[in-house]
């Protein structure tokens, strides 16, 4: 083995579990998993040798990472297009008795292992990119941007609309969808005060 | 006609309706901003002054942060061992760059850290003293001749990973067992290229930073620094206050003492927590730096 190729692996390999991980979360298939963390060395690989400046390690494999699902997806056309636009007064978002933070805190815990990943692969592909790099990697919205190649302003929007729509689809399977009384505040109601 | 003042009253009213419905619709965007502390402080006022009117976007707020708390205490799924190896081979049978594509500088820095490594064993640990860096230079200098170069270049032969034993476990405390493991493969091959200037959290006089670089600790990514301490090597190592605590045994002795410190075939380990990070320093007995002299930067 080359010395290059030593210092590649050497360079990479404390990323491989956590770059396998965000994978899983992406696909929920392990086998799937496997061939895009593979896949994402193999191409990191090729272009070590031609990287001119020092790059921040993991985010440089997760940019290629995510080349990887985009093709992969592109070949098998099982890309999530559709972005529903879910508004915070959605129906549901509105009227489900655990739509409030501790009763929705509650809900998540109580739910079966592995719903929440679920729900997680079940998000449209953009919304989904960012909800793990933000939520899982605890990167920044500008480190986000430049792995995903998109503007600082779109990661938000994305991040917004792919927590509700989450939000929106665990509380669609959770049954009990009491309706509340009718919300204060809106200028609608000419902040007439009624009670909770 | 003229406008009564109840009609300016009504089209009044509706333009703030309006205002408010489209506040509203914009500011949903913002919201993940708000949460992760990502605004600017135009934005954040924009975003508390319409929150105080709408219990919607403050349950959605509310939602977004049970959210991001959840996701990120989820434990990390690890590769399966079947996977690492799959990888490991295929990175092996993947293609090499012919000696042309090699940068010299880098051929330079393989042969200086051989050269190292030589030295190193000459002379029973200690790093390099007075007499060694006259042998290390007249190493350096046949080193460069054109028939050595030549023949490292295209002849280097590295371990092929997936032929690598496992190595003995020194440690039952599986982070501590990783740097000790460490520690010995900086004694035995030669120090990994300088990665990135990452700064050292702690520090104690007489220090000299030789390398740093990233490493594998209790399953997650590390900061390493081989450090020359009065002509000893020492490793320290830094990692998150997550894994640092993840032991009981080391809990317990930093509850108790401040410090958790062991050894294992006179080779000393010493870790202590900092505000930001856990440190684990190792190196030959009785050759650590004091734990009062190691200040934090």
């Amino acid at each position: 083995m080359t010395i290059l190729k030593q210092q590649f692996i050497q360079l990479t390999e404390p990323w491989w579990h956590r770059l396998y991980n965000i994978a899983l979360q992406h696909t929920g298939n392990a086998a799937t998993a496997e061939d895009w963390t593979q896949e994402t060395l193999l191409r990191a690989w090729k272009d070590f040798a031609k990287l001119q400046e020092r790059v921040a390690t993991y985010a440089w494999l997760l940019k290629i990472l995510d080349r990887v699902i985009i093709d992969d997806k592109r070949r098998s056309s099982r890309r999530n297009q559709i972005a529903p636009v879910i508004m915070v007064d959605d129906e549901i978002l509105h009227g489900h008795a655990c739509s409030t933070a501790g009763p929705f805190k509650q809900m998540l815990e109580q739910q079966q292992q592995g719903k929440l990943n679920e729900a997680i692969q079940q998000l449209p592909d953009d919304f989904r990119s960012v909800v793990l790099l933000r939520d899982v990697e605890g990167f920044s919205y500008k480190e986000i941007a430049e792995i995903l190649s998109v503007a600082q302003g779109t990661v938000m929007s994305r991040l917004s609309r792919g927590r509700r729509l989450l939000a929106h689809n665990l509380l669609k399977t959770t049954s009990d969808t009491k309706k509340n009384t009718p919300q204060i505040d809106s200028p609608h109601t000419n902040n007439q005060k009624t009670l909770d | 006609m003229t406008d009564s003042p109840k009609n300016t009253a009504t089209a009044l009213q509706d333009d703030k309706a309006d205002y408010w419905l489209t506040m509203h619709a914009e500011l949903q965007d913002l919201l993940a901003g708000y949460a992760d502390n990502e605004l600017t402080a135009e934005q954040v006022l924009r975003v508390e002054a319409h929150l105080s009117g709408c219990v919607e976007c403050r349950n959605d707020l509310a939602r977004q942060q049970v959210i991001t708390a959840y996701i990120a205490d989820a434990a990390l799924v690890k590769m399966p061992l079947s996977t690492q190896q799959n990888i490991t081979q295929k990175l092996n049978q993947a293609a090499d760059f012919t000696s042309t594509d090699n940068k010299p500088s880098q051929v330079l820095s393989y042969l200086f850290n051989r050269l190292k490594s030589l030295v190193n064993t000459k002379y029973n640990g200690n790093f390099v003293t007075k007499s060694g860096w006259l042998v290390a230079a007249s190493l350096f200098i046949i080193m460069l001749s054109p028939w050595y170069l030549k023949s490292v270049v295209s002849n280097v032969n590295g371990t092929d990973l997936a032929s690598v034993e496992p190595t003995v476990s020194m440690s039952d405390i599986p982070m501590i067992d990783d740097v000790l493991q460490q520690y010995q493969q900086i004694q035995q091959n030669s120090l990994p290229a300088m990665e990135d200037n990452a700064t050292r959290t702690v520090n104690w006089q007489n220090a000299d930073v030789l390398a740093s670089w990233t490493v594998n600790v209790g399953g997650a990514p590390a900061q390493a620094f081989a450090v020359r301490y009065n002509n000893q090597v020492i490793l320290q190592v830094e990692i998150s206050p997550e894994v640092f605590f993840r032991n009981a045994e080391v809990r317990q002795a930093v509850a108790k003492n401040g410090i958790y410190r062991s050894q294992y075939n006179r080779i000393e380990v010493l870790a202590m927590p900092t505000k930001t990070a856990g440190i684990i320093i190792v190196g030959p007995e009785n050759r650590l730096p004091e734990r009062d002299n190691i200040i934090e930067s």
